[in-house]
């Protein structure tokens, strides 16, 4: 059995139709990853033993005609999410040996349900970028180009370790990855899904989302997370909905927003073509294109960072050595017991951002750093705003590059697309377009109103349905 | 940036950086601050009444107790004695 192409759904008709049990499936996911992670690789830490126990569970729960929608499938948790009893790092050495005494929301969600457990995915130093150039682990590698560093959970649905996966996302550190990777990924709505147990890097901005090889199947994994959570309080207590309730609907007559900032000189020519090109296949399906303006976009980058590190470095504060966490040796006082744990523990793009966060909300910077970014997020949620009041839906790139980005500034630069969405506290969902002349996968990013998950969900499947995926040199693509 | 200004970031943020890293830095630094630096250029006013809507904060929960994580659990991924966690000295 090719285990590598399947995807979530199908592994639930095959479980609900006896065709295969759970217990082989994930034989054969970890056989795949014994031979396939090594040179990737994607995991910290893998819980094989665990997951062939679920498995067993989940078979038992099938039988029984008591299966969820994700009981017994097999996904892989960014290691950012807190799981209880399993090493938990947030690919850092600040908590390399941290083994968290409680469940994430989400994973308690995945648990009622039946999910199986693979492992914890390689991830940036408490989420601090999508590259893990800053993983106290090491890189991982896309399946695509190897050159090319990415997240262990986009890397692994890219090269089939499994089926989705599930992570963070801040400005782009799960979208953009997910698109160099040539996978689908959602970003819900701010507030959509608890993010009690995830390891905070931006509080205002993180969220967790999914990875999977489609839009449908994404759909079914938010819908095993989301929903109102009294541990977070920035959960919504909005009703959540049938995030496949839009799959197939026609888009006769669907309003598609291209805002011009998303491209201009910022992009890439061969982006912006693939996904004018993906515009153009919108409108032969009978959506109706409309150019609009979203101003703030010149300050993007400086908003995002600005309110990011600020956050950073309040939310690094509490690594102390004493309640958990590297602990520095031989201390003589309480100063030097966490002066030390946080110098020898935190990675170098952690400590640049701690240090950015403490200038702009120091008395001298405040008002023209923080207070600017909060006042420019305030505009480009209400731009955002009046452009929905004549759209449905916003098509935008998802990267401004089709090629690995090297260095720190270069990289800072390439959330540009990602982040406005982010900033506005918006769902996007990210599917490939095209293709560049260096085998590259393009993705495209659809951003809905707040809560619309299900709109934007919808347009993507309607592009996937027409459009061949090219698969990595990995799985005997070119 | 200036090395006084690290300096006092440093301090400020519970990190110990040595001379070598702090010119390294200090280059670094400048460019990012430089990037930020564009946003004086927005002419936006903050509103802090604004801000309430772009978070649903009715989800409040019962003012009731509830049981707390053991206490053994808690302490698990620190030093502790006597089920307390260790400190060093702060008290003569």
């Amino acid at each position: 059995m090719d285990i590598t192409k399947l995807k979530l759904r199908q592994i639930r008709d095959m479980l609900d139709n006896g065709q295969i049990s759970c217990k082989e499936i994930i034989n054969a996911y970890i056989e795949r990853i014994d031979d396939l992670d090594g040179d990737l690789p994607c995991f910290i830490t893998r819980t094989s033993e665990m997951a062939l126990e679920q498995a067993s569970d989940a078979d038992k729960r099938i039988a029984n005609g008591d299966a969820g929608e994700l009981t017994g499938i097999p996904l892989a948790i960014s290691d950012n999410i807190c799981t209880k009893g399993v090493k938990t790092t947030a690919g850092g050495k600040m908590l390399e040996d941290f083994v968290p005494p409680y469940d994430a929301t989400i994973i308690s969600r995945l648990n009622e349900q039946g999910a199986v457990l693979l492992g914890k995915t390689n991830l940036d130093e408490m989420g601090m970028s999508g590259s893990t150039k800053n993983s106290h682990f090491g890189n991982t590698s896309n399946p695509y180009n190897s050159a090319d560093s990415t997240i262990g959970s986009a890397a692994g649905v890219a090269a089939g370790l499994f089926p989705a996966g599930i992570a963070a996302d801040a400005g782009g550190t799960m979208t953009c990855p997910a698109a160099n990777c040539g996978m689908a990924s959602i970003r819900p709505t701010y507030g959509r899904v608890s993010r009690y147990g995830l390891i905070a890097n931006a509080s205002s901005f993180d969220q967790i989302g999914g990875i999977a090889n489609d839009a449908h199947d994404l759909a079914i994994l938010l819908g095993a997370i989301a929903g109102y959570d009294e541990f977070d309080r920035t959960s919504s207590t909005k009703a959540t909905t049938d995030f496949t309730a839009k799959i197939g609907d026609s888009l006769k007559g669907m309003k598609i927003a291209l805002p011009k900032e998303f491209y201009g000189d910022m992009v890439d020519d061969a982006v912006k073509e693939a996904v004018l090109s993906a515009a153009k296949q919108y409108e032969e399906m009978g959506a109706d294109l409309i150019e609009v303006s979203i101003p703030s976009m010149e300050f993007a980058i400086p908003t995002y960072y600005i309110i990011a590190n600020a956050e950073i470095s309040s939310n690094l504060a509490r690594y102390d050595g004493i309640k958990f966490g590297y602990r520095g040796e031989d201390i003589d006082s309480y100063e030097q017991l966490v002066k030390r744990s946080r110098t020898e523990a935190f990675g170098d793009e952690a400590k640049r951002r701690i240090l950015l966060g403490n200038f702009v909300l120091s008395s001298d910077s405040y008002k023209d750093y923080f207070e600017k970014a909060l006042a420019v997020k305030q505009k480009m949620m209400s731009e955002f705003t009046d452009v929905f009041a004549s759209c449905d839906v916003i098509l935008t790139p998802t990267n401004t590059v089709n090629s690995p980005v090297e260095g720190s500034v270069a990289s800072y630069n390439s959330i540009y697309c990602a982040a406005p969405s982010s900033i506005a506290m918006l769902p996007s969902i990210t599917t490939t377009c095209g293709y560049g002349d260096n085998g590259m996968p393009i993705g495209m990013s659809i951003i809905g109103r707040r809560f619309d998950e299900a709109t934007i969900i919808g347009v993507a499947d309607q592009f996937e349905r027409g459009f061949n995926k090219i698969l990595p040199a990995l799985l005997g693509g070119r | 940036m200036d090395i006084k200004t690290i300096s006092n970031l440093a301090e400020l943020s519970q990190l110990d950086f040595n001379e070598e890293e702090v010119e390294k830095l200090s280059k670094e630094l400048d460019t990012m601050v430089g990037m930020m630096g564009k946003i004086k250029q927005s002419d936006a006013k903050y509103e802090c009444s604004a801000n309430a809507s772009s978070v649903d904060l009715d989800g409040l929960r019962a003012d009731e107790a509830k049981p707390s994580m053991p206490t053994d659990e808690l302490l698990a991924n620190a030093q502790s004695a006597d089920g307390y966690f260790v400190v060093p000295k702060v008290m003569e």
